[in-house]
């Protein structure tokens, strides 16, 4: 008997030939759900949904922080690197004689 | 005051979200955070099949939009434009990871016992065993098989639930050939299917 008989028979015990069968058609009745291409996209559109991790905010915030603060130094730099003639304590005394 | 800037912002269209985060209001990336973060993590879990993986890339595409945030122009939608970011992320990192994967070992030359080998890294972008059960792991592991451009188009208009015209745009190729590919892809997609149920049949 091939399992698809035994199977048609539906007479099962646990023995290994209708395990074989019963196997064997839910196989087949699985494959034929998937088998053509327009099952395969609902098929893909089904698929689970993998979400962020429940930590994620938590290190994306800190590494903008970080890209924030690099940022922050590089636009320092470049400002020094473009204004070299200017000192910071001449620009604290002006700042004091304005604000004195 | 922050919280009625954030109330704003979310009520914002994406676009103009964006818009906030050129002028330089910086808690308009949160939003963009919150809105794309599961899309990036569903769409590029599907090229690393790994997840730590998969976080550092979808960090590192919103770092980008950051630093690249004067370089968008509101003629192309905002997810266009961050899901190009993305796909060009993972596929220097899939390239980078291809390279990687072969170690090779140089030979002494006066060693004549000394010769060269390779060793093939197995544990990056492992497969499941061969023999699914399961057709949601079947359909996954298919996807792997896949070559990277059909997997691309299939992923944006199966998965993500693009347009055409979207997919054309972030992959920068003409409709046509993303109509074809997408239609290329399925059926591959069900001849790799195939070939396990024959494989486990037989």
């Amino acid at each position: 008997m091939t399992p698809e008989n035994i199977f048609n028979n539906r007479s099962f015990c646990r023995c290994e030939a209708c395990k074989a069968a019963v196997h064997s058609h839910e196989k087949t009745a699985r494959d034929a759900s998937i088998h053509t291409p327009e099952n395969i996209s609902k098929q893909l559109n089904r698929l689970p949904e993998i979400k962020a991790s429940p930590d994620f905010d938590r290190k994306m915030t800190a590494r903008f922080a970080l890209e924030l603060e690099n940022e922050t130094a590089r636009i320092n730099k470049a400002w020094l690197q473009k204004s070299r003639n200017i000192s910071l304590p001449h620009l604290i005394s002006d700042l004091k004689g304005e604000l004195l | 005051m922050e919280r009625l800037v954030v109330n704003k912002l979310h009520n914002m269209s994406d676009e103009d979200v964006m818009e906030q985060l050129q002028n330089g209001v910086v808690q308009a990336f949160d939003v963009i955070v919150h809105r794309f973060k599961d899309r990036l993590h569903n769409f590029l879990y599907r090229y690393t099949h790994n997840h730590e993986d998969c976080e550092d890339l979808v960090q590192e595409t919103f770092l980008r939009v950051y630093r690249s945030r004067h370089s968008y122009q509101r003629i192309a939608k905002l997810s266009t434009w961050i899901y190009t970011i993305a796909l060009n992320l993972a596929k220097s990192m899939y390239k980078k990871k291809q390279r990687m994967s072969l170690i090779s070992i140089h030979a002494d030359e006066s060693d004549p016992d000394d010769r060269e080998f390779q060793i093939t890294d197995s544990t990056i972008l492992q497969d499941e065993a061969l023999h699914q059960k399961n057709s949601v792991k079947e359909l996954e592991k298919a996807l792997m098989e896949l070559n990277d451009d059909f997997r691309e188009v299939i992923v944006l208009r199966d998965i993500q639930q693009l347009t055409y015209e979207e997919i054309a745009e972030i992959t920068g190729t003409a409709m046509g050939t993303v109509k074809s590919r997408i239609n290329r892809a399925r059926i591959q997609l069900q001849e790799i299917i195939g070939d396990y149920v024959h494989s486990e049949t037989f």
